[in-house]
């Protein structure tokens, strides 16, 4: 498979990626109303603040696989120099 | 950089690889998760690890889940963990400083209990390190080896010239005739005498008490990383093994600290330890003295004609 065909393989597959959704985890808004972050307040949000490092952790290696898998793609020339580099 | 580059830049529509706009949350997301002025995640999942662990390890204390900390703060984060631990060490001993060095450092002690075993690491340590008469019995145990180790021919007898004892005396072998005397001792003797550690001490050194306070020392531990996980039924196990302990940890530290300011004395001490460890030999084993005169003669011949080599 040539580098270009290598290229169009990986755009066609990001752009079919959903758009990542950023949401705000569902323990904030209540340990952000408590008045006073408490052992026991920050215990009852125990499963919420698992559940969300878990999902952090997935994506972390799911990302990082992306990422693996990118580098044994060749250097390719750009046109021009992608904004913000 | 950007807005200082000399470069013309081409200036585009987002497109595929404009990666900021994708992983940065939007702004109102961003907005709304600053001003909860909340800790971060890690800090969070501390704090409910620790309310997890005051919550099973100390029920019959609801009240100290109402702990309010700054969990901002590294150093407040690690005082509150320090605070756990010290309940803790009031059931037996562990490692209950924590300082704010390192975050991950503070959450190790949540998940592993840091115990404190009270054991000797034997192999980690030089023996004259040691208070007598642990280095003395260390040497019948493990010096006598001639055998095998030509080299260290006579190391037990160039270091206690004045307390040999017979070839198959094993300190371990002896502990129940030792216990049979000190029995004896104390029902004549009040208050006892520090000498009746002694079984105590072998079976430390040994590791063969049976109780992991004693079997294990601080540093087989770390090598092992063999860390109990926390649990209360581990907690109430640690803890009744550690009230069996205590005593025989108490007669040992007086045996050891007993007659331990000069040479002189420590000379006493082990003399006071060689005669009763001949008393139970003699005790265990009838034969005793034919058997001495026996070995006495053979090492006598085998001195001679290493010495002629």
């Amino acid at each position: 498979m040539s580098n270009l065909s290598d290229m169009e393989t990986l755009v066609t597959a990001l752009t079919a990626v959903p758009e990542y959704k950023t949401q705000l985890p569902p323990f904030y808004p209540i340990l952000a109303e408590s008045e006073v972050l408490t052992l026991r307040v920050i215990l009852a949000q125990k499963q919420l603040l698992r559940g969300h490092a878990d999902r952090e952790r997935d994506e972390f290696a799911a990302t990082n696989k992306v990422i693996r898998a990118c580098w044994q793609i060749p250097p390719t020339p750009l046109t021009d120099i992608p904004l913000g580099f | 950089m950007l807005a200082n580059t000399p470069h013309p830049i081409n200036r585009h529509p987002i497109r595929l690889l404009d990666l900021a706009p994708v992983l940065q949350p939007s702004p109102s997301l961003a907005q709304e998760v600053v001003s909860s002025n909340l800790p971060p995640l890690d800090t969070l999942l501390i704090a409910a690890r620790l309310g997890e662990l005051y919550e099973t390890i100390f029920p019959q204390h609801p009240e100290w889940l109402e702990a309010i900390v700054d969990w901002k703060q590294e150093e407040d984060i690690a005082k509150a963990v320090g605070r756990f631990l010290n309940q803790v060490a009031k059931l037996f001993p562990i490692e209950d400083e924590c300082w704010a060095a390192d975050i991950e450092f503070i959450e190790w002690r949540l998940y592993s209990i840091p115990v404190c075993p009270m054991g000797f690491d034997i192999w980690h340590h030089g023996w004259d390190e040691i208070f007598e008469p642990a280095p003395y019995l260390l040497h019948i145990e493990w010096s006598r080896d001639e055998k095998e180790n030509p080299d260290e021919r006579n190391e037990f007898q160039q270091l206690y010239p004045n307390h040999p004892v017979p070839w198959h005396l094993e300190p371990t072998r002896l502990v129940g005739a030792l216990r049979e005397i000190c029995a004896e001792r104390s029902r004549r003797l009040t208050p006892p005498e520090p000498l009746h550690g002694l079984p105590d001490l072998i079976e430390m050194l040994m590791g063969c008490t049976d109780n992991l306070w004693l079997d294990v020392g601080e540093l087989s531990l770390m090598e092992g990383g063999g860390y109990p996980q926390w649990d209360p039924v581990e907690v109430e196990m640690l803890a009744e093994e550690w009230k069996n302990a205590k005593p025989i940890l108490d007669r040992v530290l007086a045996l050891l600290n007993w007659q331990n300011e000069t040479a002189e004395e420590r000379d006493r001490k082990v003399t006071a330890v060689h005669e009763i460890l001949l008393e139970a030999y003699r005790r265990q084993e009838p034969s005793y003295l034919p058997q001495l005169k026996m070995e006495f003669a053979q090492e006598t011949t085998c001195a001679a004609a290493h010495h002629q080599e």
